[in-house]
């Protein structure tokens, strides 16, 4: 996985380049956008990290001209620039991610990691959390390598919870999940999912939580 | 400074620490003391107007005085000579051989009157002692001589007349003196002065008030143009209108608009200047941070150097945070927000998304973050960012200062406008320090907390720009603390 730093600040790209190195990918390092717009048009890399406020050619341009010349590795920029017009900005012009600086190491590594499995093509059908393992291709679940059996309501509910585990998930988000089937699905049919899916997941280090008011958290116990 | 304004917000808090009330209190005597050296302009009219009218009043009553007494005296005068001539000529009857004792000169009705008459060797021939003998001008003169004098203690109005005789001793001189009491003629000039002065005195009281009456009326503009000033926010920068004020006075308000345009363009200047300062300092601190984490995960690091490493990412993401409130405040502040219109918004969604958004770190802190509410819109007049910026930082709060295994409620609702209530059951904000709470870098004493001290500064400005209102409430178990913002009515 070969992985371009773009970020004119020295410090912080010597930190990013060593965190990348040691979760295991190569990484290259460029500090203007002329050059990391010749790299990425050039080189074949898996994925850019990319600051905005660079010398000679902004990182918006950089981002412009990569996706015109139908360059489709995912982009994460990372900017001292937060306000809203500013993220939709980057989004619209082809950012898969965008993270505001300061940020935690851990978080841009998370997703580095998550945006690299999507890059791989099929390793984003299979969804986990704790020893649970979720194939939505082949819409099968183990627990601890010991496969269980749901419904296929069950099922909806529980891609949709590990779709965005250690989030909240509203009952609204849930029945739409559900809205396949023709008929209605009331809050009170969730919450009857929810408790045999809890059944039938609790020795798996798997936890659903109950969130008052707002919806249900899926995470590690 | 602040707007509900810090005024009023100050005025509702209970009493400041000894410093405060005692900087306050300075400040308002000086106030003071300005005013007093310096006259307003309607004291300046009124001295100017009515000194020199009470002046006028003065000296029209002296003269009038003089002039009452002149006339007084005329009338009484004319009496007195043609009484003097009266005695004159009875004394100038044929001789009836015996010297008379004079009593028979004097008619009965002449009251008061005192003679004496003498001959021309000064000797006093008849009458009362009491009257001085004649001077010699009196001799010399050719009619009655008429003069102010005083006898055994009393004013009196005192007559000479020289006349010689035809029938009792031909061609002889005599001088007659007569002294009449002055308080009749005094009664009189009273009186005349009283018909003068008193209408005098009513025509300037008049006057008076009507100047008072005009003075205020014609003040009236200036009054408008500086109530208009005082209800100002105090961070209204927008020029006077001009036309309130009194041509006299538009040159001046020009000059203050000319002011308070520099002013503006200083403080806008110098707000963009905190906010790029602020940025800039974002990618220092991510290098800082990230540099910290990484030293942290090498694994032969003595612990004293880990501890170390830990207190500065710990500081690092103090620094952060500060940085990105520091920004979101100078988002929010009302020159920053020009031009961002208003929309029509459903409270209640932007709540349960925001406090949805903050459920991991409640569960991370052990704290059971709930919302509570209706399934029904609240629509809200206002700025999606800005409203989130005032949940988050409210959210922020609570889970901040409430212990792990406490419980932090988003709770909407309406009653004559949307309203929004976060509540916790940490350790609460004493009664006497609610007020500050908002103030910029305020923190509650004792809260050992690592808070910006901006986020409830943050809060406040996005309830101003919504014209909403926020207080700090008791909550129902009497334990904890419960911020609640009201909208104004809208309806969607």
């Amino acid at each position: 996985m070969r992985i371009l730093i773009v970020e004119d600040d020295e410090v912080l790209a010597d930190s990013l380049i060593r965190a990348m190195a040691a979760a295991g990918y190569a990484a290259d390092h460029v500090a203007d956008g002329e050059r990391a717009l010749a790299m990425l048009l050039d080189g074949c890399y898996d994925l850019a990290i990319l600051d905005l406020n660079l010398p000679r050619l902004d990182g918006l341009m950089v981002l412009r001209q990569v996706r015109a010349a139908r360059k489709a590795m995912p982009v994460i920029i990372l900017t001292a620039r937060d306000t809203v017009h500013d993220r939709v900005l980057g989004l619209d012009l082809g950012a898969d991610d965008y993270l505001t600086k300061p940020f935690s190491l851990a978080e841009l590594e998370a997703r580095v990691r998550a945006l690299l499995r999507r890059g791989q093509g099929g390793g984003g059908t299979t969804l986990n959390c704790g020893t649970l393992e979720f194939d939505s291709v082949g819409r099968r679940v183990t627990l601890a390598g010991e496969p269980v059996e749901l419904s296929a309501r069950e099922l909806a509910v529980l891609e949709t919870l590990l779709f965005r585990q250690g989030k909240v998930v509203s009952k609204e988000q849930l029945i739409e999940s559900l809205c396949a089937w023709s008929e209605e699905v009331t809050p009170n049919a969730i919450e009857v999912y929810m408790h045999r899916l809890r059944k039938k997941l609790e020795s798996g280090g798997v936890r659903i939580r109950t969130v008052r008011g707002l919806g249900y958290l899926m995470d590690k116990a | 400074m602040p707007r509900v304004t810090s005024g009023e917000r100050q005025a509702a808090s209970p009493p400041l620490a000894a410093t405060g009330a005692n900087g306050a209190r300075t400040r308002y005597q000086k106030q003071a003391h300005d005013e007093d050296d310096i006259l307003s302009l309607r004291d300046q009219l009124v001295n100017w107007l009515f000194t020199p009218l009470y002046l006028l009043l003065l000296f029209s009553t002296v003269t009038g005085y003089i002039a009452a007494l002149k006339l007084s005296n005329q009338p009484y005068d004319l009496v007195l000579v043609e009484r003097a001539r009266l005695i004159a000529s009875r004394f100038d009857q044929p001789a009836t051989g015996e010297a008379s004792d004079g009593a028979e000169l004097m008619p009965d009705d002449f009251g008061n009157l005192r003679y004496a008459l003498f001959d021309a060797g000064g000797t006093r021939l008849l009458g009362n002692a009491a009257l001085p003998r004649p001077r010699p001008s009196d001799w010399s003169a050719s009619g009655p001589q008429l003069r102010d004098s005083i006898l055994t203690g009393q004013k009196v109005r005192l007559l000479s007349l020289r006349f010689h005789t035809r029938h009792r001793m031909p061609g002889a001189d005599y001088v007659l003196m007569l002294a009449e009491p002055v308080e009749e003629r005094l009664l009189l000039g009273r009186s005349i002065l009283a018909n003068i002065v008193i209408p005098q005195f009513i025509f300037i009281l008049i006057a008076g008030v009507a100047v008072w009456i005009g003075l205020k009326r014609g003040f009236e503009p200036l009054e408008r143009l500086r109530r208009a000033v005082a209800r100002r926010r105090v961070d209204d920068l927008s020029p006077l209108d001009e036309a309130m004020a009194p041509a006299e006075v538009r040159p001046l308000i020009g000059e203050v608009n000319l002011l308070i345009t520099r002013i503006k363009s200083m403080m806008e200047q110098q707000k963009r200047f905190v906010a790029n300062a602020a940025h800039q300092l974002r990618t220092p601190f991510a290098g800082l941070r990230a540099q910290a984490e990484l030293a942290k995960r090498e694994l032969d690091v003595p612990p004293a150097i880990h501890t170390a490493l830990e207190g500065i990412c710990e500081a690092a993401g103090r620094c952060s945070r500060l940085v990105t409130q520091l920004l979101t405040l100078a988002r929010n502040e009302p020159a920053a927000r020009e031009g961002i219109p208003m929309q029509t918004l459903d409270l209640r969604r932007i709540a349960r998304e925001a406090a949805g958004q903050w459920v991991p770190e409640a569960m991370a802190k052990d704290i059971d973050l709930g919302y509570e509410g209706d399934n029904q819109q609240l629509p809200v007049l206002g700025d999606e960012h800005a409203l989130r910026d005032l949940i988050d930082n409210l959210l922020d709060n609570a889970i901040r200062y409430t212990p792990a295994g406490g419980h932090v409620t988003l709770r909407t609702g309406y009653d004559r406008g949307a309203w929004l209530r976060v509540e916790d059951d940490g350790p609460g904000i004493p009664p006497a320090e609610r007020g500050r709470v908002f103030d910029r870098f305020y923190r509650v004493s004792g809260s050992g907390q690592s808070g910006s001290g901006l986020g409830l500064a943050i809060v406040q400005e996005v309830v101003e720009q919504h014209r909403a209102g926020i207080a700090i409430e008791d909550t129902a178990s009497g334990v904890g603390t419960a911020f609640v913002v009201r909208f104004p009515h809208h309806a969607a």
